[in-house]
C-alpha cells in the first residue's frame, strides 16, 4: 500500500509518467530558460549595430581571450561528466577531486569574466553607455550569474561528497547538479558564436548602414 | 540486482575514452571556429559573395553541432526517454521562433528600431498633467489649442552626422516659461545652441570665433546671448529654462562652420 507513495529505498520511484520527477523539473526549467536567454540573446541581435555612441564591439571584444574562457568551460563540462561516472562508480576520491575541478574550472570562467567587464569599463562601456552595452551586460551577466549559482551548487555537493554521501545511490543529486552545468556551458556555445564570432567585429553605424 | 543495475548504466553511458573523445572533438570545432575568424589566419571573408555569405551560417552550423553534442552524450539526452527530448526542444524551438520573431519584426520596419522609435514618439505629456485636467472639460475648444498652453517644453535634436539642426523654426508661449531641451545625437561633432534676438546671429558667431574653444565658442558674459546650452560631447542632452518676451528670436550652433548651417528661428507668441 505504502509503496506507491515511498520511493523504496531511492531505488525505485512510481510516478505517472516511469520518469523520475526531480530530472523531469529540471528539463521543464532549462526548457524555459532557453526562453529567457532567447530573449535576451534576440534583444541583443536587434540592438546589434544600433549604438550611436562608442565604444562599439570591434574596438573592446577581445576573441582570443574569450576562446581561453570558453576552452576552460568546456572542460569544466568534461569534468562533469566524470564526477558524475565516478558517483556511479561509488570513488569517493573521484567524486570529490571531479566535482572541485568543476567547480574550479567555473570559477576560472568567472575569473575571464570579471577581468572583461572590468576592462570594458575602463574603455568607457558600461550598462548605460549605448544600446551594445545595455545588451552585451544584460545578456552576459545574466549567463554569469548562472555560473555563478552553479558553482555554489557544485560546492555544496562537494561538501556533501566529503561526508561521503554520495554515491550511486544518490547519483542523481550529481547529475541534476550536472544537467544544469552542462546547460550553462551550450547557452555559452551560443553566446560565443553570435556576441563575439560574428558580432565582435561590428563597427559603429555608419559602417552597418554601409553593410 | 544492485549490481546489474550499475552494469546497465555503465553499458548506457560512454566510458571515460569515449567522453575524453567527445571533449576533444568539441575543442578542434572550438579551435577551428577560432581560426576562421582569426584576422592573423588572413581568410579574408569579403574576397567574394560566397564566402561573404557564408562566413555566418557556417559559424552557426559548427556552433549548433557542438550544442548538440554536449546534450546528446554529457547530458545524456539520447540515452534518456524521449519526453525530455521532446519537453527541451519546444523550448529551444519555442526560443528560437520568438527570437526569428523580433528580428522579423525589426527587419521590417528596415532593421533600424532606434530611429524607427525617434519617428513614431508622442511627446511626453508627464509634465502638464494638472493642466490636461483642468483643460479636459474645456476640450471642445480645439481650435486653438497652443493659446491655452502654459510653459512650452520644446526639443531640439541634431540629424545624426549632418550638420543640420532636426527643426528648422521653434513656436513658443511668451511670458510663460520656455523649458528647452536639447539632445546631440551626433555619433562625432560636438554641438551647442545659443539663442539671441533675431538679427544678433551673426555677430554672435564672430565673437564667439574670436573668444574660441575655451570658452565654448560663445563671448563670455556676451549680453545678446539670451538662452544657452553649452558644448554636448555625441549623444549628450542637455535642459535650459528661460523665459521670453513676444518677438522673433534665431538659434544658432556657434561652432567653427556648424554656424554656417546649423541655425532656427524661435518664435515667441503672446497668451491673448
Amino acid at each position: 500500500m505504502a509503496h506507491s507513495v515511498e520511493p523504496a529505498h531511492g531505488d525505485h520511484e512510481y510516478t505517472t509518467t516511469g520518469l523520475n520527477h526531480r530530472k523531469l523539473l529540471m528539463w521543464v526549467f532549462l526548457s524555459s530558460d532557453c526562453l529567457f536567454f532567447g530573449a535576451l540573446i534576440a534583444t541583443y541581435m536587434v540592438y546589434r549595430g544600433q549604438s550611436l555612441v562608442g565604444p562599439y564591439p570591434d574596438q573592446i571584444i577581445d576573441v582570443p581571450i574569450t576562446t581561453i574562457s570558453t576552452f576552460v568551460l568546456l572542460c569544466s563540462s568534461f569534468a562533469m561528466v566524470q564526477a558524475l561516472a565516478a558517483t556511479n562508480r561509488n570513488d569517493q576520491r573521484g567524486i570529490q577531486l571531479w566535482l572541485l575541478a568543476t567547480a574550479g574550472l567555473g570559477l576560472i570562467f568567472i575569473g575571464f569574466q570579471v577581468y572583461e567587464f572590468n576592462l570594458f569599463k575602463n574603455e568607457g562601456l558600461t550598462l548605460g553607455t549605448n544600446l551594445f552595452g545595455a545588451t552585451f551586460f544584460t545578456l552576459t551577466g545574466f549567463h554569469g550569474a548562472h555560473v555563478t549559482l552553479g558553482i555554489i551548487w557544485l560546492l555544496g555537493l562537494f561538501f556533501v561528497a566529503r561526508k561521503g554521501r554520495l554515491g550511486p545511490k544518490t547519483s542523481l543529486d550529481v547529475e541534476i547538479a550536472g544537467l544544469y552545468w552542462h546547460f550553462v556551458d551550450i547557452v555559452w556555445i551560443v553566446i560565443f558564436t553570435l556576441l563575439y564570432l560574428v558580432a565582435g567585429f561590428d563597427t559603429g553605424p555608419v559602417a552597418h548602414a554601409a553593410g | 540486482m544492485a549490481a546489474s543495475h550499475d552494469e546497465q548504466h555503465t553499458t548506457r553511458h560512454p566510458s571515460f575514452a569515449q567522453y575524453a573523445f567527445i571533449a576533444f572533438i568539441l575543442f578542434v570545432i572550438t579551435i577551428v571556429e577560432f581560426l576562421l575568424i582569426w584576422e592573423r589566419l588572413g581568410i579574408d571573408w569579403e574576397s567574394s559573395q560566397a564566402l561573404a555569405h557564408s562566413k555566418v551560417p557556417i559559424l552557426i552550423v559548427l556552433s549548433a553541432l557542438k550544442f548538440a553534442i554536449v546534450i546528446m552524450f554529457y547530458m545524456h539526452l539520447k540515452f534518456e526517454s524521449r519526453l525530455f527530448t521532446w519537453i527541451f526542444l519546444a523550448g529551444l524551438g519555442l526560443a528560437f521562433a520568438a527570437g526569428i520573431a523580433v528580428l522579423g519584426i525589426f527587419a521590417s520596419i528596415g532593421g533600424d528600431p532606434r530611429s524607427y522609435a525617434e519617428a513614431n514618439a508622442v511627446p511626453y505629456a508627464g509634465h502638464g498633467e494638472e493642466d490636461l485636467h483642468e483643460e479636459a472639460p474645456e476640450s471642445s475648444h480645439d481650435a486653438e489649442p497652443e493659446l491655452v498652453m502654459a510653459p512650452t517644453d520644446l526639443g531640439i535634436s541634431v540629424v545624426s552626422d549632418a550638420l543640420e539642426f532636426d527643426a528648422g523654426s521653434l513656436t513658443a508661449a511668451a511670458n510663460k516659461g520656455v523649458t528647452l531641451t536639447f539632445h546631440n545625437a551626433s555619433t562625432v561633432y560636438q554641438h551647442n545652441w545659443v539663442l539671441v534676438r533675431s538679427g544678433d546671429r551673426e555677430s554672435v558667431v564672430e565673437d564667439g570665433l574670436a573668444a574660441g574653444e575655451g570658452t565654448g565658442w560663445v563671448q563670455t558674459d556676451d549680453q545678446r546671448v539670451l538662452a544657452q546650452i553649452q558644448l554636448l560631447g555625441p549623444g549628450q542632452t542637455e535642459e535650459v529654462r528661460f523665459n521670453l518676451e513676444p518677438g522673433a528670436y534665431e538659434f544658432v550652433c556657434t561652432f567653427p562652420a556648424h554656424n554656417l548651417t546649423m541655425f532656427g528661428e524661435l518664435e515667441a507668441v503672446a497668451d491673448e
